[in-house]
């Protein structure tokens, strides 16, 4: 029987994944600089190991690209097909996001807002939805 | 005199077990190494792992992915147990010939007990794509490239039409060669014909899987001029930049889509002494035509943004003034896994051998070959090749 892919979850990103699971998405920022570190990335590249700290991201961002997929070779992801997946720059540290997209994208660089959910099999990922213009200027 | 020297080392406890996941082990030593010279992982331009059983292909890629480091010279060495001697010869003969001025030899693995208990599902590299992107329904590299695509769209108004034309001249080149896979007359309505594999893809612009193998043969000159069969070819310029595997951890998605071609070029080029307006030909990675067009654009060929209107007004074919992937490339030949990039190389030192024995219509003396590797161009390099007249 068919499982739906999960994350490969590595040890060093567990924290992230329990968190997420409860509707928290955190990335790890070094404190000494204040920049956000790439997920799958441990390390500050100026700062080394020893400041990195997880904080929550921002709960709105900016769409930066966006693909949609009609048919995935999975037949469970193929059920969810068609769906939409992009990259969005989270306000609070400027992270990137790779995330579902649900709701319909009126443009690439449209104001979206960040959250998770629930797929099924114990997978919880982040989610983005485009956000009307009326609701775009809403400080985080 | 000596061009190179060893300036600090660490070695990790050594445990039947292992009290640190691999990676949190792998990655403490480095820093620790790194601090010991009083620099910062930054610092670091050049990565040589020594092959892990555990990391398995691609340590390298995967490490530099974990330090956050974009290295101008990485290598995984795969030499068993004389890696570590090897790596340093390779460190030495890199900053010698200034590819990287401060070169980390990275090694390490588990006890097969702790591998199996630590054991990855992929290799390490791909393992961070399926943890941050592949359980997102991403094709990964089909998804990866669409998205890029899909930003050249919306910040230089690049359109489908304009990437098609790239495949159109590519199988217009392919006529002409017997070994390619796909030799049907194609036109751009043809590739806006067929299905979306991730939007803005089409079918006809994502390379095919084939299989297939490809060697080339490497002498010292003397004996290269006795045994060529034409004309001697010999590479005179090298560049590579290696950046974020993952797309979010790609420089490009945030800097205009300048990809590491860029930085490759500069070093290539000038290491060859030629400016790009003196290349006869080109083959350029082209796994899709969007990787092209990024490719020409970093090359320093066109401004940046303007390879969409330059493709549909030039002929990419042999009749145009800019040759490039003249056999059809892979997107007409077909990709043999991480060796595909062979096919653009070889149809470079091909047209640069035989021009010197045979009429190829036009006399090509300087050529360049690019490769991409990773899912979003993440692993970049610029070779330039010469005609030895």
């Amino acid at each position: 029987m068919a499982v739906r892919p999960s994350p490969n979850q590595s040890t060093h990103y567990l924290p992230f994944w329990s968190q997420l699971h409860q509707g928290v998405i955190t990335v790890e920022v070094c404190s000494s600089c204040n920049r956000s570190l790439p997920y799958g990335t441990f390390i500050c590249q100026d700062h080394g190991i020893d400041k990195v700290e997880s904080h929550t991201t921002a709960t709105r961002g900016q769409l930066l690209t966006h693909t949609t997929i009609e048919k995935h070779h999975h037949p469970l992801l193929d059920l969810e097909a068609p769906y939409s997946i992009g990259v969005v720059k989270e306000d609070r540290f400027g992270a990137l996001i790779y995330c579902r997209i649900e709701g319909e994208i009126t443009d690439d660089g449209c104001s979206i807002a960040l959250s998770t959910r629930d797929f099924g099999d114990g997978v919880t990922l982040v989610v983005a939805t485009p956000l009307p213009e009326s609701q775009t200027d809403t400080t985080t | 005199m000596a061009l190179a020297a060893i300036t600090s080392w660490e070695l990790s406890k050594f445990e039947r077990g292992a009290s640190l996941p691999f990676f949190d082990m792998v990655v403490t030593s480095a820093l620790q190494t790194i601090k010991k010279s009083k620099l910062t992982p930054r610092a670091i331009d050049g990565l040589i792992t020594i092959q892990s059983n555990f990391a398995g292909p691609a340590f390298n890629v995967t490490l530099a992915e974990i330090l956050g480091i974009h290295p101008s010279y990485s290598l995984d060495i795969t030499n068993y147990g004389a890696s570590p001697a090897v790596a340093l010869w390779h460190a030495k003969m890199a900053i010698e010939a200034k590819l990287a001025k401060r070169i980390l030899i990275v090694g390490g693995d588990l006890t097969y007990q702790e591998m199996r208990r630590q054991s990855q599902r992929r290799p390490p590299a791909i393992a961070i794509l399926d943890e941050f992107e592949l359980a997102y329904g991403s094709h990964m590299a089909n998804s990866d490239y669409a998205m890029i695509a899909q930003l050249h769209k919306k910040l230089y108004g690049t359109t489908d039409e304009m990437r098609a034309k790239v495949v159109v001249d590519q199988r217009k080149s392919a006529l002409q060669n017997e070994r390619a896979l796909f030799r049907e007359p194609t036109g751009i309505d043809d590739v806006l014909n067929s299905r979306i594999v991730s939007s803005p893809l089409h079918l006809l612009e994502c390379v095919a899987t084939a299989s297939g193998a490809s060697s080339l043969l490497v002498t010292e000159i003397s004996e290269a001029k006795e045994i060529a069969t034409y004309g001697l070819v010999t590479i005179e310029g090298f560049g590579y930049y290696q950046g974020g595997f993952t797309l979010a951890n790609t420089e490009l998605i945030q800097n205009g889509l300048v990809s590491g071609v860029a930085q490759a070029a500069r070093g290539a080029l000038e290491m060859a002494r030629v400016d790009i307006s003196e290349v006869d030909i080109f083959g350029v990675y082209d796994c899709y035509p969007i990787a092209v067009m990024i490719a020409l654009e970093d090359l320093g060929l066109v401004p940046k943004g303007e390879i969409g209107p330059w493709v549909l007004e030039n002929d990419l074919t042999l009749a145009g003034q800019v040759p490039v992937n003249t056999s059809g490339g892979q997107l007409s030949n077909g990709q043999i896994g991480d060796a595909g990039g062979m096919v653009n190389l070889i149809e470079v030192v091909e047209r640069l051998a035989k021009a010197q024995n045979f009429d190829e219509g036009r006399d090509f003396e300087v050529g360049v070959a690019t490769s991409n590797g990773g899912p979003a161009m993440s692993c970049e390099s610029v070779t330039v090749l010469k005609a030895m007249n």
